[in-house]
């Protein structure tokens, strides 16, 4: 059975550039950076732009504040709460707390614990903080953009399958987070055509039975897929979200076997995958099928596999 | 003997397990669905006896009124905070 223990089996991966008209790796700062931070069974996710611009996409259980200072955020331009579960936004007081935040976004969406009560009276506090509505609509990071997804319509119980969907955007490098968006959501995307072909994956819902369909993954085809996970009782990631994962993307990361991931992507599409302070892989986002056919073709292609 | 009351929320199902988080210090929680009143959802408030310091779970009640009471606060602060969105495109 794989999906075990972590072993690292082929090490390298070099999608032939010939293959994909690719050049050499531009200056690190004409780049954008993405990091999953290691934050445990539950998400925060930093962006920031070349040009310095800083996003936090969900905040973790408890406070994610000493991570960020080890990266150097010294401010954050857009904090987002994806939905209020307190595996998102448990450290997002801490957060506010902590380092200045200009504006806020959430699905508009209420909750009942202490948790979201205090996040709440703390941004009514934070007069300085401007509040954004989750709705369709383009905030510009820098020479990046995020393009906020609309929400399905109030039909549920299940806060997960209105989590804020979120497309980053840098020339042809895409990363599609979603919080812990469900079937039902994700079904909603596929079929109003909002699901783009992405580099970079966020598995939704840490990689549960209900975080996938086989027609978003077939749009998303992204080349990298990233699980934030740590240890639960839930059974996240579940084997038939990672062999999804694994039979579509050409690595599949979690968090809790490699720690915090940190995927920087360039404008004309090539991506690097750092662990640590170490760049373990290279690629191409693809952008059609006859592309990646002929890339894989000519392509060694490096995966982890956890057996 | 001592008894005591504390309020657990419901922050999620997930399968089988409902996450709870308490009132008083946000401590968090699993719960197999099973010890737990029946037809549970996302939300809901529950009062909890706890005996020397240990929760008697079967004793858990629904605080309905108190879950609604909570919505309709929330409602209120999203709605004082919505007052703040410029609308449209953000450039930061």
């Amino acid at each position: 059975m794989i999906f075990r223990n972590r072993s690292i089996y082929v090490a390298t991966l070099f999608l032939v550039a010939s293959a994909c008209g690719a050049t050499a790796l531009g200056p690190i700062d004409e780049s954008v950076r993405v990091t999953f931070l290691d934050v445990g069974q539950a998400d925060a996710i930093l962006i920031r732009s070349s040009e310095g611009q800083t996003a936090l996409v969900d905040a973790g259980r408890s406070s994610p504040v000493p991570a960020l200072k080890e990266l150097g955020v010294e401010e954050i331009d857009l904090l987002v709460a994806t939905h209020p579960h307190a595996d998102h936004i448990g450290g997002m007081v801490d957060v506010i707390n902590s380092i200045p935040v200009r504006f806020y976004m959430d699905n508009g969406q209420p909750h009942t614990t202490a948790t979201y009560q205090n996040l709440i009276s703390t941004l009514q506090q934070r007069t300085d903080i401007t509040y954004l509505a989750a709705e369709p609509r383009t905030i510009t990071l820098g020479s990046a953009e995020i393009e906020v997804l609309p929400l399905p319509p109030v039909n549920s119980t299940n806060l997960n399958n209105r989590s804020v969907g979120l497309v980053l955007r840098y020339g042809s490098f895409l990363v599609f987070l979603s919080g812990d968006s469900e079937v039902q959501e994700l079904s909603f995307w596929v079929q109003h055509g909002l699901v783009p072909d992405v580099t970079v994956l966020k598995a939704p819902h840490h990689g549960s039975h209900n975080g996938f369909t086989s027609e978003f993954l077939q749009a998303a085809q992204p080349e990298v897929v990233v699980i934030s996970v740590g240890t639960n009782s839930y059974g996240h990631p579940r084997p038939e979200a990672l062999q999804a994962y694994s039979s579509v993307a050409e690595v599949v990361l979690r968090t809790d076997y490699d720690g915090q991931v940190t995927i920087v992507g360039y404008k004309d599409g090539r991506y690097e995958v750092v662990l640590g302070q170490e760049t373990i892989l290279t690629g191409q986002a693809l952008s059609s099928r006859g592309q990646r056919s002929n890339a894989k073709a000519e392509a060694v292609v490096t995966r982890y596999v956890y057996e | 003997m001592s008894e005591s009351e504390r309020t657990w929320v419901v922050d999620r199902i997930e399968g089988e397990v409902a996450v709870l988080v308490a009132d008083d210090d946000q401590e968090i929680l699993d719960m197999p669905l099973n010890v737990l009143p029946r037809g549970l959802r996302e939300g809901a408030v529950l009062r909890v006896t706890e005996s020397n310091g240990h929760p008697l779970w079967v004793s858990a009640t629904l605080d309905e009124e108190s879950r609604l009471r909570r919505l309709r606060e929330a409602e209120t602060a999203l709605d004082e905070l919505k007052n703040r969105d410029p609308g449209g495109d953000i450039v930061l």
